[in-house]
């Protein structure tokens, strides 16, 4: 689809340095972030882990202690909101109850004295390009949750603005409308080539949507990558936990039956409850605790010595707490961290001694 | 049992005192709507007449009491408008060096009554010459504590998101004020807008000290100059022109009695 609206390009959006002290606590803590032009870029984190303040820094509602901000190739760090061109949309929505549909998707061009048969034009475009050409006339308050959000979309494109910032936009809707405003607020980011910085806790959005994830955690960037990379290749044992569900086994050394000797008590095995499968000679030795059937799959609970870890088998054999079962998985799943530097650590030799068969 | 004696005694007390309270008006309406024979007779079949206002509006300028009051109360509401909006978008939103003392100031002037300052207030009138215009009369009411606080905390209970959202799309501090602010406030606006018109509509000690002359006087002084003729007390034409003069703030009151209500209760609760 070639829509009009297409003429805005997006600008690359880059954080260096970036801290923020409420107070005395710190909640970010030296943010360095290069958001490409034209791409969806998703921060993801659990609640409390800096997103949202990463992201009103970028907004200019939130200033920031250190470091810089910069969108394109103007430094924004001390400019107000207003003057830093972008748009966003919010958790709430935040529509002006007292204005329509229609004043408040052309409420930015109203502020921007734009001519009338201009703003006219554009309104006519968006309504159309998110169907609400019927309810322009309503207030918010008579719309449903998606209608409303679907409007708080149309106030965030019209301007055309390089950039659009989302803050979990899609957390107050229920999940079969959460999945279809996915699909469209991913199909009018490519349609109209903006770039959008998305924030959410919800790892599944973060994934579908997202050229590139930005994994946060207590104030700190975990990892940035592809969606696919930071699945397959996860950098840190946070990141390693956060994405893919059920979360990743993390798993000591010793846990392994017939493990090489001299591994540091630092290393952690990461193998992801998928990828590990029943073997008589597997060096995983283990007692099913739990049994979870979902159809297509099993989900065992299973314990060796003191270690617990889960595992995600296909579902066509039966499986009862205290039967007992050796697993493995191949080295190429294998993952490994020290849990020193809290980093992946690359040593496929070391990595496939994980995966052999014991004797 | 108990519970209807007990809605039987409420009904009775509500109905006595509603009566009371009545009473002076109904002998207003009364003697007003009748000849001045009929003043203190009692009679269901008098003859109605409305010579007594005729004779009001010929004997005293209301014509032009009715406009300076007008003059007065619309002067004072926007006066207070634009200062109390001003004021609370600053105490409400701001962050500024002296912000709690000076709030604190403004809530301090909620519990001085205005009369204890009446002589103070002429002085300062009279130093700026001032005295007898009806710019005296509203000056020291411009800035209320009151307004100031009610719509601190109307405002104060704005989303903070529709501010972002308006900083967002490019607005001004003054223009979200304007757009944002202003019209989420319309219902404190309307509420306190009545309690401002009818009180400063019926205040008569400063306006009685501060004017003496007909192009100034609102009615209440004009209608207690015109009631204190020596030539005898004419009840039937002093309760026309108390009637005339008290009327539209009556019929105003009717018309938005339930909004008014309604306003005042949702700034209760928020």
């Amino acid at each position: 689809m070639k829509h009009d609206l297409a003429q805005a390009t997006g600008q690359s959006v880059t954080l260096t340095g970036v801290t923020k002290f409420w107070g005395d606590t710190q909640s970010l803590r030296g943010i360095d972030l290069s958001i490409p032009a034209g791409k969806f870029t998703a921060i993801l984190g659990p609640s409390g882990c800096g997103k949202s303040t990463t992201l009103r820094a970028i907004a200019g509602l939130e200033t920031v202690t250190d470091g810089a901000v910069w969108i394109g190739d103007r430094e924004v760090t001390a400019l107000p909101p207003a003057k830093r061109n972008l748009s966003m949309v919010f958790q709430n929505y935040a529509l002006f109850p007292h204005l329509s549909v229609a004043e408040n998707i052309i409420f930015g061009l109203k502020v921007e004295r734009l001519p009338s048969a201009e703003r006219k034009k554009r309104l006519g475009e968006v309504a159309e390009l998110l169907e609400l050409t019927p309810y322009l006339d309503r207030k918010p308050a008579a719309l449903s949750g998606g209608q409303q959000q679907r409007v708080a979309l149309g106030r965030a494109v019209i301007s055309r603005r390089p950039v659009c910032l989302m803050d979990e936009p899609l957390s107050n809707l229920d999940a079969r409308l959460r999945d279809e405003m996915r699909r469209e607020i991913r199909r009018l980011q490519q349609a109209l080539g903006f770039t959008m910085v998305y924030v959410t806790h919800d790892q599944t959005e973060a994934i579908t949507m997202a050229d590139q994830v930005v994994l946060m955690n207590e104030g700190r960037i975990e990892q940035v990558a592809a969606p696919q990379d930071i699945y397959r290749r996860p950098a840190t044992p946070f990141a390693a936990r956060f994405i893919g569900t059920p979360p990743m086994n993390l798993l000591p050394a010793r846990a392994f039956v017939g493990r090489p000797d001299g591994i540091p008590d630092s290393l952690l095995i990461g193998i992801r409850p998928e990828v590990l499968s029943l073997c008589d000679t597997g060096p995983l030795a283990a007692v099913v605790k739990a049994v979870e059937f979902l159809g297509a799959d099993t989900l065992l609970e299973l314990s060796t010595g003191a270690h617990a870890f889960l595992a995600k088998l296909p579902g066509a054999r039966r499986f009862a707490p205290g039967d007992a079962l050796r697993l493995s998985a191949r080295p190429e799943d294998i993952h490994l961290f020290d849990t020193n530097t809290a980093a992946r650590v690359e040593d496929p030799a070391l990595a496939s001694l994980f995966a052999q068969s014991a004797t | 049992m108990t519970l209807s004696l007990t809605r039987a005694l409420n009904l009775i007390g509500a109905w006595a005192l509603a009566l009371l309270w009545i009473l002076p008006l109904a002998y207003a309406v009364w003697t007003a709507f009748h000849p001045a024979a009929y003043e203190a007779r009692f009679d269901l079949f008098a003859p109605l007449t409305l010579e007594n206002f005729a004779k009001a509006w010929e004997a005293a300028p209301f014509a032009r009491y009715f406009l300076n009051t007008f003059v007065l109360v619309t002067a004072i509401l926007i006066g207070q408008f634009i200062l109390g909006t001003l004021a609370a978008y600053a105490f409400a939103r701001f962050e500024f060096p002296g912000r709690n003392i000076l709030f604190a100031l403004v809530l301090v002037q909620l519990l001085v009554m205005p009369d204890i300052l009446i002589v103070e207030n002429y002085r300062t009138i009279r130093a700026l010459g001032l005295i007898d215009t009806i710019g005296a009369i509203a000056i020291p009411y411009i800035a209320s504590g009151f307004g100031i606080f009610l719509l601190r905390q109307t405002f104060m209970s704005v989303p903070k998101e529709l501010v972002e959202a308006a900083q967002i799309e490019g607005m001004s501090t003054l223009g979200i004020l304007l757009k944002v602010y202003v019209p989420l406030a319309v219902p404190t606006y309307l509420a306190y807008g009545l309690v401002s018109v009818s009180h400063h509509w019926n205040n008569f000690l400063w306006p009685l000290i501060v004017t003496n002359s007909v192009e100034t006087r609102p009615v209440t002084v004009g209608l207690s100059i015109f009631a204190s003729i020596d030539s005898g007390v004419e009840w039937s034409v002093i309760n026309a022109a108390t009637l005339m003069t008290s009327g539209p703030l009556l019929i105003a009151f009717l018309l938005f009695q339930r909004q008014f209500v309604q306003s005042f209760m949702r700034a209760g609760i928020k």
